[in-house]
């Protein structure tokens, strides 16, 4: 039983004890009245037959006085006066004869004193009672306005819990072992949503994906860019690219790619704003990276665990200032703020030396140019197909990224270059619609030879990328090793005619020779039809008589 | 210009039982002009499938219709350009039959995973979508069933789960949205099986616009 049900059978109980007690006093208290009424009237009636029946006026003086004896009233002035200064004004007149009378009416006819009680006794009760009576009454009241307070605020508590409790309106399935599951709330009693109402108040209003890096943390390298474009303008749910320096010898790059898919669904922050859930998830990373960069926290970057669990209680945390519309969809795959993550750290910690750390979750990826090897992968993307020529050519469904769903691992790899070396981080929009891995190699070199300073490699780069890419494409670029755009130039220089002549140009001809024979079959099979046509035709000519 | 070509194969398995008889011809007339949805939905986007074709399996209940008349199987069109065989094929099929509650709709899937899926492209995706608005009859059932059952159907769920996960299809490729009620064992489906995505449906509703743009979202999102 619950503390309100056992309160207010107390409560109930209390009130109908006093209610008693004092509906049985207020009897007695009537009952009292009554016999002194009824004498009264007696006595009223006996005065009256021995009055003068044409003198009403010395009945009506009478009747005063003796109102006036039996409750004693010192001062009656104040309650009788009314009457007095109604009576008219021939009573006065006849004061003397009523007194006159009236001593005949006390001292020949009338004791009373052994039939009723007398006035002061009974005035006395009754003052005795009223007294108890209020004095009962004060506290009964107190009592009652306490227990009428007390009731309305445990109806509030109670009411307020009632509306918190998540088995309010639900919807209550049977399942097979006959214990009830909640499948689905619904506040049948209002349109509005109790739990979103009361949610909304505590989602914490901001913004995202507008955090910067500042001046002290802002990349101070000799040659970096980042990359930031859209599909559709303001509908790109890649977040900005990070290049910071988070010391004079720590260079950190990311990007973070919200997953369209499994993030499709439209959810809405505390803010109004409104955006797929791949958008926000995308730039709720993108503003903790930035705000870890600004901090100088870049041993964080080196512990994959602790970054973990940051992310992983941010994520929780910020799912709460966001309200989900439920799509309905029953899958394996979580889908709550769903991201990729790329980032590398860089310490340039001795002459020669950089030591790497590569991070990452999903398909974004982390590059390492050389001039020995190329464009080197620094991260195995988190698909499905992991056989090395599916993953570089084919889109196989990915099998982890973050997501407010905890359910998640953060790649990490120690590396170690020489310099020179170019490094890049980059979303899939970037490399994936390139024929071939080599084909984006080509481009950024083949950009690099073609430009004449860093903004202009930026610059051709982003137009390559935008005119094959299907999708939002982010890449973040810094170079460790050459102090002039012109040295990094004359280092690369011919490596793109390399890669062209060796890989690109071979698969050009081979597509263009495959086009070619397709033409040609097509070319063959159009004159096979029109030959059988032609045939069939001369055949029905010779065998079908008229 | 895309330096990669997108092929998208599409198998849709359709419950052709009575209780579909409200929203079969909405079924039909969604399916026909699917091709032009999907185009539009993938300029919005500014993307681009190079080929799409597309495939029906027709299925009812084969305990109760008989195999010939509970799992009907076309081949792959192309679309645009055969959308006359489409809808002659769209339109030969009406609602009848199914007896008892359960449909033969995991023999269905298990049809379509064995489609001539294309090898073409640099880039596919291989999806089946599953309309239906009953729960399935499981797969142990056709071992005491004398009568006539299709070839090479898994004998159990997770024989099933197996063909799903094995190579009978591209694993790259395939994708499997299912439209139907929270019933077994498509919520268990969608649990288990990687790449498959429930949308629940009413009974007796079946399809409605929505479902038709969730189709779009997945093929436009996954391209």
């Amino acid at each position: 039983m619950s503390r309100f049900k056992i309160f207010f059978y107390i409560f109930f109980i209390v009130f109908f004890f006093f209610q008693k007690s004092l509906l049985a006093e207020n009897d007695q208290l009537k009952s009292n009245f009554s016999s002194q009424l009824v004498s009264l009237e007696i006595e009223l009636k006996n005065i009256k037959n021995q009055l003068n029946p044409n003198d009403e006026n010395a009945f009506y003086f009478i009747v005063i006085d003796l109102l006036n004896e039996i409750f004693n009233i010192q001062e009656n002035t104040s309650a009788l006066d009314p009457i007095i200064n109604e009576a008219p004004e021939s009573i006065e007149e006849t004061e003397d004869s009523f007194i006159q009378g009236e001593e005949t009416f006390q001292s020949e006819n009338y004791d009373t004193s052994n039939e009723i009680i007398s006035p002061e006794e009974f005035n006395n009760d009754l003052k005795q009672e009223t007294n108890y009576l209020s004095t009962k009454n004060f506290f009964l009241y107190i009592f009652l306005a306490a227990t009428v307070i007390l009731s309305v605020f445990f109806i509030i508590k109670f009411a307020q819990r009632k509306s918190l409790d998540p088995r309010r309106n639900s919807r209550i399935k049977i399942n097979t072992d006959n214990e009830p599951t909640i499948i689905e709330e619904v506040d049948i009693l209002s349109s509005k949503d109790t739990k979103s109402e009361n949610k909304n108040q505590s989602r914490e209003i901001k913004t995202y994906g507008q955090s910067l890096i500042n001046d002290e943390s802002d990349f101070k390298g000799e040659i970096g860019f980042t990359i930031f474009t859209e599909k559709k303008v303001k509908k790109g749910e890649d977040s900005k690219p990070i290049l910071s320096s988070i010391s004079n010898l720590e260079t950190f790059l990311s990007v973070c790619d919200g997953l369209g898919g499994a993030g499709a669904a439209e959810i809405t922050a505390a803010s109004g704003q409104k955006n797929t859930g791949a958008y926000f998830g995308a730039n709720i990373l993108y503003d903790f990276l930035v705000e870890k960069c600004n901090e100088k926290k870049s041993s964080l970057f080196e512990d994959p665990d602790q970054l973990k669990n940051e992310i992983k209680i941010l994520f929780e945390s910020e799912s709460e200032n966001f309200e989900f519309t439920s799509t309905g969809i029953i899958s394996k795959k979580p889908s709550k703020l769903p991201t990729t993550f790329a980032g590398m750290k860089i310490t340039n910690s001795e002459k020669n030396i950089l030591s790497v750390i590569s991070l990452w979750a999903g398909d974004s990826r982390n590059y390492a140019i050389t001039l020995e090897n190329g464009l080197q992968m620094c991260s195995i993307d988190d698909v499905k197909d992991q056989d090395p020529i599916e993953l570089l050519t084919s889109d196989s469904p990915m099998n982890n990224y973050i997501n407010a769903e905890g359910k998640f691992s953060i790649n990490f790899k120690k590396l170690e270059f020489n310099k020179p070396v170019i490094f890049l981080t980059a979303t899939d929009g970037c490399f994936s619609y390139f024929s071939s891995p080599m084909y984006f190699e080509f481009i950024i070199l083949k950009a690099l030879e073609e430009s004449k300073n860093v903004d202009g490699w930026k610059k051709k780069l982003q137009e390559e990328i935008q005119s094959v890419t299907q999708d939002d494409a982010t890449l973040s670029l810094c170079t460790f090793g050459w102090d002039s755009y012109q040295n990094l130039q004359q280092t690369f220089s011919g490596k793109s005619q390399l890669i062209y002549d060796q890989y690109i140009k071979p698969s050009k001809d081979s597509i263009d020779e495959l086009d070619r024979l397709k033409e040609q079959l097509k070319t063959h099979e159009d004159l096979h039809k029109k030959n059988i046509k032609t045939g069939i035709s001369n055949y029905i000519k010779n065998r079908i008589k008229n | 210009m895309s330096q990669i070509s997108y092929h998208v194969d599409i198998t849709m398995c359709i419950d052709a039982t009575l209780s579909m008889q409200p929203v079969i011809n909405m079924v039909k007339e969604n399916a026909l002009n699917f091709d032009e949805r999907l185009k539009a939905a993938l300029a919005e986007k500014e993307k681009n499938v190079d080929k799409l074709r597309m495939k029906l399996i027709f299925f009812r209940d084969i305990y109760h219709d008989g195999l010939d008349e509970a799992l009907m199987e076309t081949d792959f069109v192309e679309l645009p350009n055969e959308k006359e065989t489409f809808r002659d094929w769209l339109d030969s099929v009406t609602a009848s039959g199914g007896g008892d509650l359960p449909e033969s709709s995991l023999e269905a899937l298990a049809a379509a995973m064995k489609s001539d899926w294309t090898r073409e492209g640099d880039k596919r995706r291989h999806l089946i979508v599953m309309f239906t608005d009953d729960a399935a009859h499981p797969l142990e059932k056709s071992a005491s069933f004398g009568g006539e059952y299709p070839e090479g159907m898994p004998k159990d769920f997770s024989e099933f789960v197996e063909m799903w996960e094995g190579q009978t299809m591209d694993d790259v490729a395939k994708r499997m949205l299912i439209f139907a009620p929270n019933k077994d064992p498509w919520p268990t489906i969608a649990e288990t099986c990687d790449e498959v995505f429930m949308i629940e449906s009413q009974a007796g509703k079946g399809l409605v616009d929505k479902h038709w743009d969730e189709i779009l979202k997945g093929i436009v999102n996954s391209v």
